[in-house]
């Protein structure tokens, strides 16, 4: 069974915007996927339509096997209790320390006290930045702050993460880092779908890649490159 | 003990309500600037909502003791013996609509007229003799009765003259309509404004607080678990406006009481200890209500799905 799958998928907001057209896509549990285009092509929309931001106008998209209903407030959270969601801008909360960022997720969703504070200091020794739990995220790099963005993300152990631009406010060593996270929990089994414009990533790496263009998958190779070959 | 179920479902409502209650109080102190100045307008908005409140309290008094005032008084003929001046009271007592008849000395009347100057003016310094003269005070059942009460009594042998003030009375009785309703509808109207206020003030805190409900909502938390910390921040802000407003304008009326009846005697305010507890009760049921209301409207449009 595939872990998510979008069924003649197409979204138009209030806007007239076409984000996607009839877009299907599978993917696998464990896979890493990249999801590569222009700005504006859908590649956002997509995510957002996995974690219940956005509904589609038509078409069915599934996670876990099961269709998304945004309809119910329990759905949508149950939905995203089991994903991890990793943003470029990092949204962390600027008051309030790395652990307390991270606990965060755990906190909302009701997790009992007494097992916060082991779970919160696995990811981050998951993530590299066990040393840096007391910090207040303006105290940290760019990278680290991303860093931060992704052990939340892991924390709820989630089989899914969905990584939108990582890479994108990040110098070129600290996107390698990141991806060197992102990998190693690929690694752990968990699910990966990550949109970059990171051409050099995307060539090194040589994962699967899906490309949108006018809102539309216009390929989909197991093991591509960020341009087609035939460009 | 119930199923472990039970427990379990027990155990993560405690879970969730303690979180509630901690995150609505570290907020409110974690954002300083912004909680003092929803606090300080709230504080504002109340205080002139109370300050009606009073104002109209005091209108009422002022309405009712006008209406006590509503009476007719007949002047006695000079040298009438007290069985005369029985009889002529009984006559009055007779007529239809009078609840009550009371007669005055002409002694008494004067240490009215003193006692209504503050005592501070010996009207026997200024006259000689006492000018005054004997009356009966005529109490109607209805205010309206009074004319019809008036033109009788003044056909009583032994009434020299009858001060009803018929044109006064009427005035006085719609005047006191009048305020009642004026009153009423201005606090309303102030209550309105207060809530208007209030919401608007923490729109602007939720507005400021977007990304902690984006990223609440992100991580998988339920739509009343978001809802519940900014609650409570709300009712701590209106909360604490509402005891600020109480203590502030229980102490300033207090004290315009106290000086304004000892300058003016003759003014009956209603006393502070006796106006304050509606005040209270008031200010803090508006501050606790809305702050929380508010809130959770404000939060409910940034949880919505596109």
């Amino acid at each position: 069974m595939p872990m998510i799958e979008l069924e003649s998928v197409s979204k138009r907001y209030a806007t007239g915007i076409q984000a996607l057209n009839d877009v299907t896509l599978s993917v696998e549990d464990g896979e890493f996927v990249f999801v590569v285009g222009p700005t504006g092509t859908g590649k956002s929309t997509l995510l957002r339509l996995l974690y219940a931001e956005e509904l589609p106008t038509s078409g069915v998209v599934r996670v876990h096997g099961r269709p998304v209903d945004a309809r119910h407030d329990h759905d949508v959270s149950a939905l995203r209790r089991s994903l991890g969601v990793v943003f470029q801008d990092f949204k962390l909360l600027p008051d309030r320390t790395v652990f307390d960022n991270v606990a965060f997720a755990l906190r909302v969703i009701g997790s009992p006290p007494e097992w916060i504070p082991a779970q919160v200091r696995q990811a981050l020794e998951q993530v590299g930045l066990a040393d840096c739990e007391r910090a207040l995220p303006r105290q940290l790099s760019g990278g680290q702050q991303q860093k931060v963005s992704i052990a939340r993300a892991i924390v709820n152990r989630p089989r899914i993460v969905l990584a939108d631009e990582p890479t994108g406010n990040l110098d070129p060593d600290t996107s390698w880092d990141i991806m060197k996270v992102l990998s190693r929990i690929n690694l752990h089994g968990t699910t990966l779908i990550v949109t970059t414009h990171n051409k050099t990533i995307v060539d090194v790496l040589r994962r699967r890649v899906v490309e949108l263009a006018g809102g539309q998958i216009v390929r989909d190779e197991r093991r591509g490159r960020y341009a087609s070959d035939l460009n | 003990m119930g199923p472990p179920q039970t427990r379990r479902r027990w155990h993560a409502t405690a879970v969730s309500l303690a979180f509630a209650a901690r995150e609505g109080a570290t907020s409110f102190c974690r954002n300083g600037l912004m909680s003092v100045a929803a606090v300080l307008m709230i504080f504002v908005t109340l205080l002139a909502f109370g300050a009606a409140i009073l104002v109209l309290q005091n209108l009422h008094r002022v309405a009712a003791a006008a209406e006590e005032q509503v009476l007719a008084v007949a002047y006695l003929r000079d040298g009438l013996n007290t069985r005369q001046r029985t009889n002529l009271a009984n006559r009055l007592r007779g007529v239809d609509g009078v609840a009550t008849v009371r007669f005055v000395s002409r002694a008494e009347a004067l240490r009215r007229l003193e006692q209504s100057l503050g005592g501070r003016v010996n009207v026997r310094d200024v006259v000689r003799a006492n000018p005054l003269p004997d009356s009966m005070e005529i109490h109607p059942e209805r205010p309206g009765d009074l004319p019809a009460i008036a033109e009788a009594a003044r056909a009583v042998a032994g009434v020299a003259d009858v001060v009803a003030g018929e044109e006064i009375t009427g005035r006085i009785d719609a005047a006191a309509r009048f305020v009642r309703l004026a009153g009423g509808v201005a606090a309303a109207v102030l209550a309105l404004v207060a809530i208007i206020v209030i919401l608007n003030t923490l729109r602007l805190t939720i507005v400021a607080r977007r990304t902690d409900i984006e990223i609440m909502r992100l991580v998988g938390a339920t739509a009343s678990f978001v809802r519940r910390p900014f609650f409570v921040e709300g009712m701590i802000q209106g909360g604490v406006a509402a005891m600020a407003a109480v203590v502030s304008l229980g102490a300033a009326y207090w004290l315009f009481v106290t000086r304004a009846t000892a300058a003016w005697p003759f003014l009956r305010l209603v006393p502070a200890a006796e106006a304050m507890p509606v005040v209270a009760i008031a200010l803090v049921v508006v501050g606790l209500a809305v702050g929380a209301l508010g809130t959770a409207i404000s939060v409910a449009r940034f949880l919505r799905t596109r």
